[in-house]
């Protein structure tokens, strides 16, 4: 009995200090640990850094410092020194004990005197005022001494006096050396301040005392850290708690700048810092406190969602990215066993992160955190009045992709309830297509149109079968059947004849090429047709698709067959839009018009449209009766019946406009407000017999994106009730972005001070961009400055394996603005120094040859660049010789060069302006700031923003020369450059021929309306505001109130302006109404004043080039140039006399 | 390790709860009516070693696995081998005292030896505080192992499937399946309770006090352990490892399918009665058309025991007495009752005996 009483007490000791251990070997206490230690290295680090920086950037004056500080010792007198300081010694102890005696006596005195001031001035003291009276004199005759010189105070100060001069003795002496210490101090104070950071930092037992078990409860170092968000709750139910997240008590320096990389001292170079540890990228923009998205006021789970009160790596619900990949492969696995699939498995982080922390799919927790390929879905949670989130590329893209693909046509969304149906209208279908068409493209839109975002609807998985597939043909050839009887319009009379070569002459001048492609778009193939240049679908084989009818009243005035096309007039006339139908026509697709079966209907087979009829009428009728109604109806009626039962279940009312279906219910499921998608409840999602597919809801709309039909796999459903959602054929990449946009949509609502600010003029600029973006101004015109991100590869997406390159590659990011910032001179420099320290990774060296390589190429055949052409070649030799010395070399004379002739050259081929850092941070994620510190040795600052030119303008009119004015024109500053009516009206009824008649392109008539012309107006002049005043200090054109110039002066003006236009010839190119065109012409003066700005045309003729880099305008008054501001004010007195203002009617 | 045709056979046989409740009953009479000779340690032991064995090779099954390591389960295991060992060891002292009061002598406990008398302190009380400080430990080991995580706050919209109730009232979760709530909720476990409670004045036989005997009170031991045995603790079992989603009944070593599908075709006695037997229309008139039910609950519970008191029970009848007797049959029925209606349910689909919809009142 005792014995087993002894042990178990034993072991319940035993088991008490394990539960003890338990309790306190918690993983974020080690996190904490590793972390203390790696602070206290770098900070070693950093002391070496700053030592070595000191050293190399005062050593000199250091050491001639001490130089000066021996010397300085040395011309010291000893001698007299030693017998200072032995003379201080000997007076020493009188000096201190009369300055107790002095201090004393002071004190006495003082009390006493209050005394005695107290009881002469209190009656009732009157008595003792006498002896206080008395003891005060006493105190003053032993303090000052009878004669006021020989007291305790004069004692003293005569004393003092004698130290004192001691000490300045001794301190003359040595006031020259230790200026000198004082000086050598002020130069290494850096190397103070960080030796101070190391020491507090350093490893130091006391600590590891007080983190000790037990005694941790006192004053813990290792602490677990928290923020509390303000203003969000949790509901716990039945009681209401703060949230908070604990994430930073592991992810230690997340907000803390310059943790992205560490110095490896064992071998000797930068590396990244490995996670948990490393800084949020882009700090400027989250976590730091004056950043948007301050740290103490979002958290982190109001972005990455997961449980923020959790510090365990698997219950704060990390989800890796790759887990739908890792468990298809341990599926596939569980089945047989495959090496290969074994490897891939092992390198996915799914697998990496259950080895390493005994990760598994949180059960616990509704909403894991997004993985990082979503991390953007967050975004909406607070910019939902954001029509664009401007950081977030991939939402951006999945929400323009959610709706080019017409995904709300069918699914209601709360954001895309004012979007036009995306399709064409079909009520009058008839007209323009035959019936033969019509039903081989809806069986498989993307074998006639490559680029289409039209989807098939039919001969899916689930509807593949021989039997289903005789029923889709009755179906397709039902719902045409239904259109064509429908439709609105016959067909159109023949056009007028043409000229195809004109017409393709015209097509290509007048504008059509801004939003249509013809030929090949292997672009917008991989774009999905998201961009401007393939806004409109390609024209390739229309002539194998339309009539020439048809596309003559279409090219004329698109809106009187489809009213709400985005498609504008171009206003041609007969004879233009006879040529262009005649053109448009030889556009055949020759492959499709050689099949043979697609020049006809296949034969209705009576038997499966009664089947099918059947099928959808047992749906509706109880059998008997709809045995019967079948039998009623003839084959015409079969064919209606079923069509219009099929455009109902399948839904295409969603995308078109369809006679009949005008107010139809959407058929899809609602995506967002209470049954949004992106919190949608797992039970509450099918995956049928899909065993592959990871239960997570973005496994399983990224599954259902990429075949919407799977989930009908293996069960006996009635071709009626199977599922419907149509095929699109969506890249892995697209699916991708859709799904980060679907998430976004949640039921989460964020208190009021959490979303974003939505001020008028933001509200402005978003519709005014979404109007732009829907009428693709961008498709002729190059519009303002928009930050363009250059998209990073996932953080967590690069293989860890691979090379450093790789990594400091993704890391070396900068902010956009200090690329600017940089001259160009300094750029050149530093790619010499980058190119010539050898370290070009593979990517970046392709993309420099491939840049250099199209340079050369360009400039080989243009007169007087032979030498320059010369140089590319012989920079493009050494670049793929790889030889960096040889490299810096060349290159860098090649950008001087290329500097030199900038004027002639077009933006494309200069080497060293922000494009080109672009450039580089496209090929190889790498920009000169970035080079400059790791070139230094410096830790990179890491951000992907940078700010560029929006792309736009027609592709053809983009490599003209410099100063050619065919092109549509800039829009940069329009808002400030023009007046505002008179922008109005120009939108409402364009008029080019005015203003540029030599332009053969053409504005088209958008048939805004007010509202619409007016918000493009105030979106202008908001835009252009920053750019009209930024030039403060030098602009000789300051704002000033208007003076009022008396007539004779303005007479006198105008005269002398005329003078000033006559002399520079400004005539040459600005021709008046019915002058002969010059080889170079710009608008004519006479319609300047009721167009142009009157401030804006004072800065344009004093510095174009500041507006536009590539307009052929001289720069007539820069400084030295040829016309004073006083000359530019006269010139404009003179223009603005010209202008005759329309009268109006 | 086990073979797929065993597995299936057993998900095949087991999947069925009333061939596993049958099998169960009759294991238990089978031991109980031969509890002399199954209690002896070459039967007992081989038995219980081999249901060990059995259970160790279903362990590599993952169905199987997956269920007996849920944290929850785990105790469940524990306490059917502790129930066996415990209830083994009753019936071995009983089988032994029968034999010795067989053969004239008084029972092993009652066999006094002075040497066999201990204080409580410190032989009763050690022991206990012995036993108090491993239970301690299992239960400080058992929470460190287990490392409960970090959940969210509970989501009243989305509760678990299967939601089971705590472990030991599954027994009474699984009577919802066949009564009204209010019966398996409310007034089953209160009859229990009453039932437990009334014990001492039912039962007035000395016998077996002090020592273990079976022989001498066969019909108290068996009801007691039917009760507690069958419809308490296998109830605890069936509910534990056999009800999966949805409550569905699972094999063995069935996945735990959450779509899968059981024909819900229970039909009630009345509609049996009208519709299959008489093939007429159901009366409209609510008493008239639970008039069989009625009837067969007033056989049951007021005829039955008069009959049983003339029959089976005719020995106890007058030792009991009336009232107590009454007491004690309609306990007795109960009992029995609710088992019936379990198979009744099972094998004839039968919903209700009693349906009264009109006002929640189903039997």
């Amino acid at each position: 009995m005792n014995r087993a009483f002894a042990l178990s007490s034993i072991a319940l000791c035993a088991t008490i200090v394990w539960m003890f251990w338990n309790d306190y070997a918690r993983s974020w206490k080690s996190h904490q640990r590793t972390f203390n230690t790696l602070a206290y290295e770098q900070s070693v680090h950093e002391e070496t850094r700053i030592r070595e920086e000191v050293e190399q950037k005062y050593g000199p004056a250091i050491s001639k410092l001490e130089q000066a500080l021996a010397e300085a010792r040395k011309e010291q007198d000893a001698n007299r020194l030693n017998e200072i300081s032995q003379k201080k010694e000997s007076i020493l102890g009188a000096w201190q004990q009369t300055e107790m005696n002095f201090k004393n006596a002071k004190s006495e005195l003082d009390a006493v005197k209050s005394k005695y001031e107290a009881a002469k001035n209190d009656p009732a003291m009157a008595a003792e005022a006498e002896t206080w009276k008395r003891r005060y004199e006493e105190w003053v005759t032993r303090f000052l001494g009878p004669d006021g010189l020989s007291g305790i105070k004069g004692d003293f100060e005569k004393i003092d006096g004698e130290w004192k001069g001691l000490v300045a003795q001794e301190e003359e002496i040595l006031s020259k050396a230790k200026g000198i210490e004082k000086e050598i101090a002020i130069l290494k104070k850096q190397i103070a301040t960080v030796e101070r950071k190391r020491s507090k930092l350093a490893p130091d037992v006391r600590k590891d005392i007080l983190a000790a078990p037990v005694v941790d409860m006192l004053a813990n170092p290792l602490q677990i850290q928290q923020t509390m968000l303000p203003g969000l709750t949790e509901d716990m139910n039945f009681s209401v708690t703060m949230r908070i997240d604990r994430c930073t008590t592991c992810h230690l320096a997340i907000d803390k700048k310059g943790w992205d990389t560490m110095w490896n001292a064992e071998k000797k170079a930068w590396e990244p810092v490995p996670q948990p540890f490393r800084s949020h990228p882009n700090l400027n923009l989250y976590l730091s406190e004056n950043s948007p998205h301050a740290v103490s006021k979002f958290g982190c789970t109001v972005c990455h969602a997961g449980s923020g009160r959790s510090v365990d790596f698997v219950t704060a619900a990390h989800t890796p990215r790759d887990f739908a990949r890792a468990h298809e492969l341990e599926e596939k696995l569980h089945h047989e066993h495959d090496p290969a699939l074994q490897a891939e498995l092992e390198k996915t982080q799914t697998w990496q992160w259950k080895q390493k922390y005994g990760w598994s799919l949180p059960h616990y927790f509704d909403t894991p955190m997004y993985p990082s390929q979503h991390y953007e879905a967050a975004c909406t949670k607070c910019h939902s009045a954001d029509i664009r989130v401007t950081e977030a590329p991939r939402l951006n893209r999945g929400k323009e992709l959610f709706e080019r693909q017409g995904c709300f046509g069918c699914h209601p969304n709360a954001e895309s309830m004012d979007l036009r149906q995306p399709g064409p209208d079909l009520r009058g279908v008839k007209s323009k297509v035959s019936e033969a068409w019509a039903y081989h493209w809806v069986m498989s839109p993307k074998s006639f149109r490559p680029t289409t975002t039209m989807p098939r609807l039919f001969n899916l998985s689930n509807t593949n079968a021989p039997e289903d597939q005789a029923r889709n043909q009755a179906t397709v050839q039902s719902i045409l059947h239904y259109l064509f009887t429908k439709s609105n319009k016959a067909r159109y009379p023949e056009p007028p004849a043409g000229d195809a070569e004109k017409g393709k002459e015209l097509l290509e001048k007048v504008g059509c090429l801004g939003c249509h492609v013809v030929g090949e778009d292997a672009d917008a193939l991989k774009n999905r047709g998201t961009d401007w240049t393939s806004f409109g679908p390609n024209l390739s084989g229309v002539g194998s698709k339309l009539n020439p009818g048809w596309i003559y009243a279409w090219v004329k005035d698109p809106a009187q067959y489809f009213p709400d096309t985005r498609m504008p007039n171009l206003r041609l006339g007969d004879e233009e839009a006879a040529d262009i139908t005649a053109y448009l026509m030889t556009l055949k697709q020759p492959d499709w018009d050689a099949d043979p079966k697609h020049q006809s209907l296949p034969a209705v087979d009576p038997g499966v449209l009664g089947r099918t009829v059947l099928g959808f009428l047992q749906a509706k009728f109880p059998a008997t009766e709809s045995e019967a109604k079948l039998k009623e109806m003839n084959q015409e009626q079969q064919l209606l019946f079923l069509g219009e039962t099929s455009i109902r279940r399948q839904g295409c009312f969603g995308c078109h406009m369809i006679s009949g279906f005008e107010n139809e219910k959407k058929i899809g499921v609602e995506l967002s407000g209470s049954a949004a998608i992106g919190s949608k409840d797992l039970a509450k999602i099918d995956f049928g017999f899909e065993h592959q597919i990871p239960h997570t809801v973005q496994a399983w709309l990224d599954a259902k994106l990429e075949d919407p039909r799977r989930f009908d796999r293996g069960r006996e459903i009635a071709f009626e009730d199977r599922l419907r959602m149509p095929q699109f054929d969506l890249t892995p990449e697209d699916r991708e972005s859709i799904v980060t946009y679907l998430l976004s949509l949640v039921k989460e609502k964020l208190p009021r001070e959490y979303m974003s600010t939505t001020t008028p003029d933001k509200e402005l600029v978003f519709k005014a961009r979404r109007l732009i973006q829907q009428s693709n101004c961008a498709g002729c015109h190059r519009i303002g400055v928009f930050p363009v991100r250059i998209q990073m590869p996932d953080e967590d997406s690069l293989d860890p394996l691979a090379s450093e390159t790789m990594w400091s590659a993704r890391h070396l990011f900068l902010d956009g603005r200090e690329q600017i910032a940089m001259t160009p001179v300094d750029e050149s420099l530093q790619m010499k120094e980058f190119l010539k320290a050898g370290k070009l990774t593979e990517a970046l060296r392709a993309g420099l040859a491939e840049r250099v390589k199209g340079l050369a190429e360009r400039l080989a055949g243009r007169p007087g660049m032979e030498k320059i052409a010369e140089q590319a070649r012989t920079a493009l030799a050494d670049i793929e010789a790889n030889d960096p010395e040889k490299m810096a070399r060349s290159v860098s004379s090649l950008q001087t060069a290329l500097r030199t002739r900038k004027s002639e050259l077009g933006p494309d081929d200069l080497l060293d302006s922000q494009e080109m850092s672009v450039l580089l941070a496209k090929n190889a994620f790498v920009t000169y700031p970035v080079m400059k510190r790791l070139l230094r040795n410096e830790p990179p600052i890491h951000s992907t923003l940078v700010y560029g030119y929006q792309e736009g303008g027609i592709a053809q009119f983009l490599n003209l020369e410099a100063g050619d004015n065919k092109a549509p024109p800039l829009l940069r500053g329009q808002g400030k450059r023009v007046q505002p009516d008179w922008l109005f009206r120009f939108l409402k009824a364009p008029v080019t021929k005015e203003i540029r008649p030599w332009l053969e392109v053409r504005m088209p008539t958008f048939g805004f309306t007010d509202e619409e012309a007016n918000l493009l107006v105030r979106y202008f002049s908001l835009i252009a505001s920053e750019k009209f005043v930024d030039d403060g200090t030098t602009d000789p054109f300051p704002f000033a109130s208007p003076e009022a110039i008396e007539p004779a002066r303005a007479k006198e003006m105008i005269a002398a302006g005329e003078n000033i236009f006559q002399a520079q010839q400004c005539f040459k190119c600005h021709p008046s109404p019915g002058q002969a065109m010059p080889s170079n012409p710009a608008p004519p003066f006479e319609i300047i004043g009721g167009r142009i700005d009157r401030d804006w045309f004072l800065k344009w003729v004093h510095n174009s080039k500041d507006f536009d880099p590539n307009t052929g305008m001289p720069q007539f008054g820069k400084p030295n140039g040829a016309l004073s501001p006083e000359e530019i004010r006269e010139v404009r007195e003179f223009v603005w006399s010209l202008f005759k203002p329309p009268v109006k009617k | 390790m086990l073979p797929e045709a065993f597995k299936e056979a057993a998900n095949h046989l087991l999947s069925s709860a009333a061939i596993t409740v049958s099998l169960v009953i009759a294991f238990f009479f089978l031991c109980l009516w031969q509890y002399r000779k199954v209690t002896k340690p070459v039967v007992a032991l081989p038995l219980s070693l081999g249901l060990i064995v059995l259970f160790c090779l279903s362990i590599s099954d993952p169905n199987f696995f997956i269920i007996i390591s849920k944290s929850d389960n785990v105790p469940i295991v524990l306490m059917l081998v502790l129930v066996g060992g415990c209830t083994w060891w009753g019936l071995r002292q009983a089988a032994l005292n029968d034999e010795r009061l067989e053969k004239g002598l008084p029972p092993m406990e009652a066999d006094n030896r002075e040497d066999d008398k201990v204080y409580v302190w410190p032989d009763l009380v050690y022991a206990e505080f012995i036993a108090l400080i491993i239970c301690s430990i299992v239960l400080i080991v058992w929470s460190i192992l287990l490392a409960a995580p970090l959940e969210q706050p509970a989501n009243p919209a989305r509760t678990p499937n299967p939601s089971k109730a705590p472990w030991y009232f599954l027994g009474l979760q699984e009577m919802l399946v066949y009564f009204d709530p209010w019966i398996a909720g409310v007034v089953l476990p209160t009859l229990i309770i009453i039932g437990l409670g009334a014990i001492p004045y039912i039962d007035k036989n000395p016998k077996g006090n002090g020592y273990y005997t079976f022989k001498e009170r066969p019909f108290a031991v068996t009801i007691y352990m039917f009760g507690f045995l069958v419809l308490w603790v296998f109830l605890v079992y069936m509910g534990t490892f056999m009800r999966g989603p949805n409550w569905n009944f699972f094999g063995p070593y069935e996945y735990w399918d959450i779509h899968k599908l059981e024909p819900l075709t229970s039909v009630n006695l009345s509609e049996y009665f009208y519709m299959r037997l008489l093939g007429r229309a159901m009366p409209a008139n609510f008493l008239v058309r639970e008039a069989p039910g009625l009837l067969v609950l007033a056989v049951y519970f007021g005829l039955l025991p008069l009959v049983l008191a003339k029959t089976c029970f005719r020995k106890f009848y007058p030792s009991m007495g009336f009232l107590r007797y009454m007491v004690m049959i309609n306990l007795f029925l109960g009992v029995v009752g609710m088992v019936a209606k379990m198979y009744l349910r099972w094998i004839f689909n039968l919903k209700y005996i009693v349906a009264f919809p009109e006002f929640f009142f189903n039997i």
